[in-house]
């Protein structure tokens, strides 16, 4: 992949032109996003068996919404995109492990309340990132080309980007160090190819927020 | 209000920024994170909270130097929707009873 001039705003929208290779990856990329969604929804441990055809609909529906996973995936990549809403850590700033509730707040559990903001909120996280890889995948022809987003199009990609570098960052595991070890790494070597697509995504999601924020 | 001369102007604008009101006890947190660009995190706090560029600037700033920032507060129910736009770009997010 050469170098890219990436995203800018056009009059007609914002626009960019991808190679075939840089076609392929991309879509490739977001095809993967949406397997992992697609594959975390098919696994829920926590589905709730279907409702008896007896049941009380208002039951029904009540189980409806109660079906979604409540524990965080193990996978470490899932478990980025699909991150805890609540964490003994954060609530417990001054407080020691020993103390699983809390400073005062005796009915708070961590615990609890992170499985209960998962089950009511992963569903819809799962969604949003589907439909943002669906939107990359589309706009984008097989074999590469010129695009022209809308705005709203844009911002679509720009999340369904950053979800590509948070699966792949997190498989490669990057930390602050990256840059220096990758200087160092052989450029054939498996890992600095994978780290060059990485760092290549981070410099195309900076012109698309450059051109997004370019009204 | 004699007193109130004393005080830096920055000083006190620091201060009311930082006020909670004791009805509204939940913070969303944000973590530092080392793949989410800077920009990006800029970005989504504008985006999400409609914060002025320098403030979204300043909390990216403080999440990234200091590891987490606080980025709103509210009830918990306002805290919920909060993290879960800033999970739905990506950041990585949590709420909690500030103490």
């Amino acid at each position: 992949m050469s170098a890219i001039r990436g995203f800018r705003r056009t009059p007609r929208g914002i626009g960019a032109a991808f190679d075939s290779i840089q076609a392929g990856v991309l879509r490739r990329l977001a095809k993967d996003i949406e397997d992992l969604m697609g594959q975390r929804a098919a696994d829920e441990p926590d589905t709730a068996p279907a409702p008896h055809p007896d049941t009380d609909p208002l039951e029904a529906l009540f189980a409806d919404f109660t079906a979604g996973a409540s524990t965080r995936p193990d996978d470490p990549v899932l478990a980025r995109l699909l991150p805890d809403g609540y964490e003994a850590a954060a609530s417990e700033p001054t407080d020691g492990p020993g103390d699983p509730d809390g400073p005062g707040d005796p009915d708070f559990d961590v615990e609890t309340a992170a499985a209960d903001f998962r089950r009511f909120t992963e569903g819809e996280l799962r969604a949003g990132k589907t439909s943002n890889a669906r939107t990359i995948r589309e706009s984008l022809p097989a074999g590469g080309g010129s695009i022209q987003l809308d705005d709203e199009t844009a911002v679509a990609w720009l999340g369904g980007l950053n979800d590509m570098r948070l699966a792949l960052g997190t498989a490669l595991e990057v930390g602050p160090d990256t840059d220096r070890e990758y200087a160092r790494l052989d450029p054939m070597s498996s890992r600095a190819r994978r780290l060059y697509l990485y760092f290549w995504l981070g410099m195309l999601q900076e012109t698309l927020i450059d051109a997004i924020s370019d009204f | 209000m004699a007193g109130a001369i004393e005080l830096p102007v920055e000083e006190r604008a620091d201060e009311v920024e930082e006020v909670v009101a004791p009805d509204r006890p939940w913070v969303t947190i944000v973590w530092d994170d080392p793949v989410n660009l800077m920009s990006y995190v800029t970005f989504v706090f504008q985006d999400i909270f409609g914060y002025s560029r320098e403030k979204a600037q300043r909390l990216m700033l403080n999440v990234h130097q200091l590891g987490k920032a606080v980025v709103s507060t509210g009830t918990r129910e306002e805290m919920e929707r909060d993290v879960t736009q800033l999970h739905a770009a990506g950041l990585w997010a949590t709420l909690a009873h500030d103490t």
